[in-house]
């Protein structure tokens, strides 16, 4: 028996370890919001929340999930800043890959709050077979216009202080 | 002219209720509810739903359901096509939703193209295809709408206005919900009066996706999501050489593994069955498969090329446009073109859920293709037609592969098989080993160069006709019927004194845009208007040299069914079903029922492992060849 956190609840469930992440939630679980795009961790529809990272669920085996809470799109309800701002520039068309997509977007932005084209070009590989992508980084900025930026960092330490981020004194 | 049955309610009384998919579109700011067989269409609000014709549902709450005809895959049809009724019928777009309907004659649209009236999601279609049925279904339904009002009012209906789902006749009002169940008794008007564009509200504006949300929030149902109790899912094993078949295959070790109920062949696929696709795909990866390379044995990409060589500097080709003179005085740039084989590459692999019981046959996909989807279940399934019942999901992209009925009728077959729902599920692998490639093509084009631009423009082209599985005999080597292989060059945007295209078919007849047994003639007996010589016979479809392409899976089995039942009750003996015996010792599957062993799939343990199911790899193609020849001069 696997036991795993999904959207904080415990589920026991029958199945191999080795079998992917993405199957146990979809055929197991019961939540078909994630989707099967290659099995390959290449493309990146099956993309989950595990822990603090979104990891391509498809090649990840579930008995190396551990305790970790796993969150999918289905737990982010549809009012989530990210989901608003895929709504309002339109973004998906056969929507295949878009769970996927936002479940990147989100880890994304909590890494960089202000990311630049070519911060999303790099920071969200997914794969759209429609072609979304100009749409979703619209809505990437969007969202993350959308959010609060972070609290200013604390006053760094002297030896740190080469490292800390610009603008620094100048307010 | 009326070109829709307004009062089309046959669709509705062949559903026998209770099946349809119900991942229509939230209505009212309603949540998507997930898919369930048991839903019936819409909530009881204050009394049940009524239809007023076969597009359009209205709650007592107004809430008015739309049926879809068309397949959404993200082509935007679940708005544009509602918008089209809702115009017209003039309610609430709040209060607008929309759900696919059924595969049904009376869900067809008009086509820009074809002479025939038919339910397929293609060309580019849909909109123009469906302008004026859905019009008209629209304006009818609120004709009787209005006419229930005037009725019950004892006015004129002359006199009576509507407005976003209320009927109005000075101070007195009625929404549409309130008056659908007596609109439901009037009588349809036989030539329904259309707006005049100048009154559109909703035609021409873009309002938002109405499919949108649910596939923001994860709550869209795709054909691989879609979830029956007691269903069995299943992947497969395609046969990667088109032109071959099934020969034998190595299963005990398969069978043995834990969730396998069971491994069937067919003609040019082994479908391998479990509890759960993880545990199905697991199991396939241990079946060896042979199969029976037959007329595709040898053919790569040098014999792709060399026939498309060879097509392109043949003599016969169509003639397909021919204008004005070229001046031949101006300097001329030539170049040869070519673009390989290309996988439709839909990001939702193929997959279709089916249901086959003794009187009915469901089938649950995101098909293109509705009314192709509802024969091939009828044919493979042996189920009447008006029993057979075609659910439209959602499409993980469209694009020519799921206009396809292979990964349908397998589905089919399986469930028939095992007597059990089936919902198969293709690998990536999978998909890209059978697909229905875009064809390759290679082309001469040629441009005449005068002092201001292009003089003369002339273009040959070699490649597949894919309609060539659609369109019988010459049709398919005619201007019309080649259409695929030379639109674009032919009929240009662009502005050319002189033009002349030609279409030259290749006799190479690997997988394009389909790819499943072919029942076309190879002939290759163009009618040719370049030429003088009489069509050559089939002679010319294959070369003599070994760089022949595969012309044409042989139909001596229909892949519909298991080969050990087609041998025993259905077709003579072929060799690959002699050479396909029963299980001997099969290991006991875990699931039994009163399936018969006959449609179990056979299996041989003499047979030793074969490498065929790796080979499906693609070769790389010649990178040079994606480079047009040297710019020639004269």
């Amino acid at each position: 028996m696997i036991t795993l956190v999904v959207t904080g609840e415990r589920h026991q469930l029958d199945v191999a370890p080795d079998t992917p992440q993405l199957w146990v939630v979809r055929d197991h679980v019961g939540l078909t919001g994630s989707k099967f795009g290659c099995g390959m961790g290449l493309c990146g529809a099956c993309t989950m929340h595990v822990g603090d990272a979104a990891m391509r669920t498809c090649i990840l085996p579930v008995s190396a999930v551990g305790d970790r809470d796993v969150t999918t799109i289905e737990a982010l309800g549809g009012d989530h800043v990210v989901q608003q701002a895929w709504l309002a520039e339109q973004v998906p068309q056969c929507g295949y890959c878009q769970p996927g997509q936002i479940m990147a977007a989100i880890k994304l932005l909590e890494r960089n709050r202000v990311p630049s084209d070519a911060d999303i070009a790099t920071g969200m590989t997914n794969l759209c077979r429609c072609g979304t992508y100009d749409r979703i980084r619209k809505a990437v900025k969007r969202a993350a216009a959308a959010l609060p930026l972070p609290p200013e960092p604390e006053p760094a330490e002297p030896e740190d202080a080469v490292d800390a981020p610009t603008g620094e004194g100048e307010e | 002219m009326s070109v829709v049955n307004v009062s089309r309610r046959g669709a509705l009384q062949a559903l026998g209720g209770g099946l349809f998919v119900a991942f229509g579109l939230p209505g009212c700011g309603a949540r998507l509810a997930p898919y369930d067989p048991t839903i019936d269409l819409g909530p009881d609000a204050g009394g049940p739903p009524v239809d007023l014709n076969a597009w359009i549902r209205i709650a007592p709450d107004g809430v008015v359901t739309l049926r879809m005809g068309a397949a959404e895959m993200g082509q935007g049809v679940f708005t544009s096509l509602p918008m089209l009724l809702a115009e017209e019928l003039d309610c609430d777009w709040a209060q607008v939703s929309a759900e696919s309907a059924p595969a049904h004659k009376d869900y067809r649209r008009t086509s820009p193209t074809f002479p025939v009236d038919i339910q397929l999601t293609g060309g580019s279609e849909s909109v123009r295809g469906y302008w004026p049925v859905l019009r008209e279904a629209g304006a009818a339904a609120r004709a009787m709408l209005v006419a229930a009002a005037a009725r019950e009012w004892g006015v004129d209906a002359r006199d009576c206005t509507t407005d976003r789902g209320v009927v109005r006749c000075g101070d007195r009002s009625a929404t549409y919900g309130q008056l659908a169940a007596r609109a439901a008794e009037e009588r349809p008007p036989r030539h329904p009066t259309l707006k005049s564009p100048d009154d559109f509200r909703l035609v021409g504006t873009s309002p938002a996706r109405r499919d949108l949300p649910p596939k923001v929030d994860g709550t869209a149902t795709f054909g691989v999501d879609v979830k029956l109790d007691g269903m069995l899912v299943g992947t497969v094993l395609p046969n990667p050489q088109y032109g071959g078949r099934f020969a034998s295959m190595d299963d005990p070790a398969a069978r043995a593994m834990p969730g396998v109920v069971d491994i069937l062949a067919f003609d040019q696929e082994v479908v391998v069955l479990a509890d759960s696709f993880w545990q199905a795909r697991q199991a396939a990866a241990a079946v060896r498969v042979t199969w029976d390379k037959g007329d595709g044995a040898g053919l790569d990409d040098a014999g792709v090329r060399a026939a498309l060589a060879a097509a392109l500097d043949g003599r016969k080709a169509i003639l397909v446009q021919a204008e004005g003179e070229a001046p031949g005085t101006g300097k001329v740039v030539e170049a040869r073109y070519e673009s390989p084989y290309l996988d439709h590459a839909q990001l939702e692999p193929l997959s279709c859920t089916a249901h086959v019981t003794d009187d009915r046959c469901d089938v649950w996909v995101g098909t293109r293709a509705q009314a192709m989807s509802r024969t091939t279940a009828a044919k493979v399934s042996g189920v009447p037609k008006d029993r057979c019942f075609v659910h439209t999901t959602f499409l993980g992209g469209g694009f020519g592969r799921r206009g396809e009925q292979d990964f349908v009728r397998l589905a089919v077959a399986a469930s028939k098989a095992v007597g059990l729902p089936v919902k198969l599920i293709w690998t990536r692998e999978a998909s890209f080993a059978r697909g229905t490639h875009r064809p390759a093509t290679m082309a001469d084009l040629r441009a005449e160069l005068s002092q201001t631009g292009i003089a003369a423009f002339s273009a040959r082209i070699a490649g597949q006709n894919i309609l060539d599985r659609f369109l019988p005999g010459m049709h398919a080597h005619s201007v019309f019927g080649s259409m695929p292989l030379h639109e674009g060059l032919s009929e240009s945007p662009y502005h050319f004194p002189a033009v002349r295209v030609e279409a030259a078919l290749s006799t190479c007849r690997s997988p394009s845009g389909g790819g499943g047994p072919s029942k076309a003639a190879t002939t290759h007996s163009t009618a040719s208007a370049s030429s003088t010589s009489a069509p050559k016979p089939s002679a010319a479809t294959r070369s003599s040299s070994g760089a022949s392409c595969w012309l044409t899976t042989r139909a001596t089995a229909p892949s519909s069914m298991p080969l050990s039942r087609s041998r025993a009750s259905r077709e003579p003996p072929s060799p690959a079903a002699s050479r396909c015996s029963r299980a001997s010792a099969p290991s006991a599957p875990r699931w039994s029922t009163s399936r018969s062993r006959e449609a179990m799939c056979a299996s041989t343990t003499s047979t030793p492992p074969s490498t065929a199911v790796g080979s499906c790899t693609p070769t790389a193609w010649p990178r040079r060849s994606w480079a047009p020849s040297p710019w020639a001069s004269p």
